[in-house]
């Protein structure tokens, strides 16, 4: 079929305002915030750009839309707020089309009974936030995307909030979902506390990054908003005494909404006022009722205390809390300069995860000549372990493929090092079109389940080709 | 050849707190960096030391905390650092910054040129290098793009003069200030950064320079006072405007006489 055809036909579903071919559309519509594309770009290379982009307002215009290109065998894409940084969202493959769901973006419905909030999935996060606050209530879940991200994207991405030890990931925030299949299909799945009905048919959306279908609407829950918050900061000599203690601080229940460790190279920058050179540093933030909160400030406080760890008040998750949100709008400019920047978050339990967080900084340093960042935080904790956020930077020589070899062997370190010792290659960026290399290793003999699911609900395989799973 | 480099560390964010009593900056609220227009200074000594040879000193004045900045001048491959650090300096203005920088440069060596950048992101004044010369009683040269000659008896720079250039010769030792576009800095490899930790950092109180004299130094020494510091607020917010170009227009205009970005 040729574009000139498709796109004249799509115009004939919905109307001719909501079918975009203009150069600026489409240029931004073709990626996402992939860091290598970032620094790329500014080398010559050029993204490959969709046929169309679609706006559909209705739930029934995104079924009629996606029953015509599925019959038509016509790659396509579902765009939320472009956020994503493992190019999920890139246009690869020639013929694409775009769906833009931004236009979908009403709150349904706010149940104070059931405390929950049903949205379409275009809406966008930070306008949630803002319309629940003004009622009394919180979303808790709060990326550094919040700027960007929709609801239905960050559902897609299977994201997590900075609050996240507290409030859960979007998996536990998320109780209803309905999505529109490549056949058109619409399926809904009611919103509901708990259910033994065989598997949970959630997590087929959650997580799926446009694989299977769209999703049009979300029902989560909200929360009020905390009457009280309590800050607090310790140093601590290496990561390993502090991961230590987050691990004490979960076992024994509690819950505080933030734990972050920062190693020595993230830490002398922003809080070098507070600590000693070479010193980690460990950040509290709990909030909620008063009681809970001042239970959880003594508590903590003696367990982090009597594990070693020095009090320096609560200014530097001040400095956290101000600056949480500064990174996201540096990546431009560090692409400018020429340097190759990345964030690679991986999981494990607390059995493994020192090992990955020391061998993986031995190894860069041992291996990457062209390094000249390379720090760890941990930042979202579980009971059976936590997550370590690597932050890469290095200095490639001035082309494509340079930066591309570094690239995939600093992210191939980590990769290896975290599955080595039995850890998760993804903690909440997803897969995109870039993890998908190291992912049957994740998955083992499971990959193949992966595989029959995508088979089963796309099998044209039109939607997001090369997403999660690598195009054959 | 011996050269130094004078380095401030300075705020990493716009967005400081102040004590509303003294107007002071909270200088820990905003995190720290090297001043920038100090890192294009380091960068045009290395840049001499590659042609020339010798040591590269790094000097800064400043709390416990300024080691940071030394750290990371010693990551960037200068041979030695020094803080000069005592809570009598506190409260220093440009002019005692100034002398004391220039009672420890006399205590560390006897340099051929002396490094400085043109100005802080700070304070902003410009000054503290001219007045370190001064204070020294050698030559200097501000607003330096280019270093075109160095030996050991002399040394020939370019400095920008806003609309005319100018062509200096300053006699050994002398002072120049460093614009910040005229020499971009390197960025320090992962290694350097590492090795860097386990590297000295010699430390100098008022105690090791020749004037002891605690009221030349700090407040007691600074003939200006800060009547008020304040940061404009900043309000975060974005929005995105999908659409026909014309809907786009009027609607960005909108959105911006909302905020208040058009507004005189």
């Amino acid at each position: 079929m040729t574009d000139e055809r498709l796109i004249k036909d799509l115009k004939l579903i919905v109307d001719e305002s909501q079918v975009l071919t203009d150069e600026s559309t489409l240029a931004q519509k073709s990626v996402d915030l992939y860091a290598l594309r970032l620094l790329q770009k500014h080398m010559g290379w050029k993204p490959k750009k969709p046929v169309c982009v679609v706006k559909p307002k209705t739930v029934d215009e995104v079924s009629k839309v996606l029953k015509y290109l599925n019959d038509n065998n016509v790659p396509t894409i579902p765009y939320g707020g472009g956020s994503g940084v493992l190019a999920g969202a890139e246009t690869r493959v020639d013929g694409t089309v775009v769906i833009d769901v931004s236009s979908l973006n009403s709150i349904v419905e706010l149940n104070e009974n059931n405390m929950t909030v049903t949205v379409q999935g275009g809406t966008f996060l930070k306008d949630l936030e803002s319309w629940l606050n003004e009622r009394g209530y919180i979303t808790g879940h709060y990326p550094q995307s919040i700027d960007l991200a929709q609801v239905g994207g960050l559902t897609a991405t299977r994201s997590i909030g900075q609050f996240s030890t507290k409030y859960g990931g979007i998996e536990d925030l998320v109780l209803g979902i309905e999505g529109v299949l490549p056949n058109g299909e619409i399926v809904k799945i009611k919103s509901n506390p708990r259910r033994a009905i065989g598997p949970d048919l959630r997590n087929l959306w959650i997580g799926s990054e446009g694989m299977i279908g769209i999703i049009t609407e979300i029902t989560m829950k909200v929360f009020p908003k905390p009457e009280k918050r309590w800050l607090q900061a310790y140093t601590i000599p290496t990561m390993r005494e502090g991961l230590d203690i987050i691990r004490k601080v979960m076992h024994a229940g509690y819950r505080p909404a933030v734990v972050r460790l920062h190693d020595w190279l993230e830490s002398e920058k922003p809080y070098g006022a507070f600590m000693n050179e070479g010193e980690s540093i460990l950040l509290f933030l709990c909030e909620g009722s008063k009681e809970l909160c001042d239970m959880e400030e003594t508590c903590i406080d003696s367990i982090a205390f009597s594990s070693g760890a020095k009090p320096v008040g609560p200014k530097p998750v001040e400095i956290w809390f101000k600056h949480k949100n500064d990174a996201a709008d540096e990546y431009e400019n560090y692409g400018k300069m020429g340097a190759l920047v990345d964030t690679i978050e991986i999981s494990a339990n607390w059995t493994g995860i020192v090992q990955i967080y020391e061998e993986t900084c031995q190894r860069i340093y041992n291996e990457v000549p062209e390094a000249v960042y390379f720090s760890g935080h941990s930042s979202h904790s579980y009971w059976s372990g936590t997550n370590i956020y690597f932050q890469m930077g290095a200095i490639p020589k001035k082309n494509i493929e340079d930066a591309e070899r570094i690239y995939y062997q600093m992210w191939q370190i980590v990769m290896d090092t975290t599955l080595k010792y039995g850890g998760s290659i993804g903690h909440h960026h997803g897969i995109g079109k870039h993890r998908t290399k190291w992912l049957p290793n994740e998955l083992g003999s499971s990959y193949v389940m992966m595989e029959k699911i995508k088979d089963a609900f796309d099998p044209k395989g039109i939607m997001n080709p090369g997403v999660i799973i690598q195009t054959k | 050849m011996e050269f130094m480099v004078c380095i401030k560390q300075v705020p990493d964010s716009m967005t400081i707190d102040i004590n509303p009593e003294t107007g002071s900056l909270i200088r820990e609220s905003a995190g720290a960096k090297i001043n920038p227009y100090d890192l294009s200074a380091i960068e045009a000594a290395l840049q001499v030391r590659e042609k020339t040879g010798g040591n590269i000193h790094a000097l800064t004045m400043g709390p416990k905390q300024a080691r940071f900045a030394i750290r990371e001048a010693l990551a960037l491959e200068i041979d030695n650092g020094w803080i000069v650090t005592d809570k009598s300096f506190a409260g220093s203005d440009v002019l005692a910054t100034a002398y004391t920088l220039s009672q420890a440069i006399l205590n560390i060596t006897e340099p051929d040129i002396i490094f400085c950048g043109k100005q802080s992101t700070d304070g902003d004044t410009a000054q503290v290098g001219p007045e370190i010369a001064e204070l020294l009683g050698i030559p200097h040269a501000s607003y330096v793009t280019e270093i075109n000659h160095v030996d050991k008896d002399y040394i020939i720079v370019t400095c920008n003069m806003g609309t005319y250039k100018e062509v200096l010769r300053l006699s050994t030792p002398c002072l120049v200030c460093i614009e910040m576009e005229a020499y971009t800095p390197r960025i320090s490899s992962l290694r350097n950064k590492i090795s860097s930790q386990n590297k000295a950092i010699n430390e100098l109180s008022i105690g090791n320079l020749k004037d002891k004299d605690k009221d030349n130094y700090g407040y007691k020494g600074s003939p200006t006072k800060v009547r008020k510091i304040y940061v404009p607020k900043v309000k975060r917010e974005s929005k995105i405007i999908d659409g026909d170009v014309d809907k786009i227009i009027d609607e960005l205009i909108e959105k911006l006489n909302e905020w208040g970005c058009l507004n005189e």
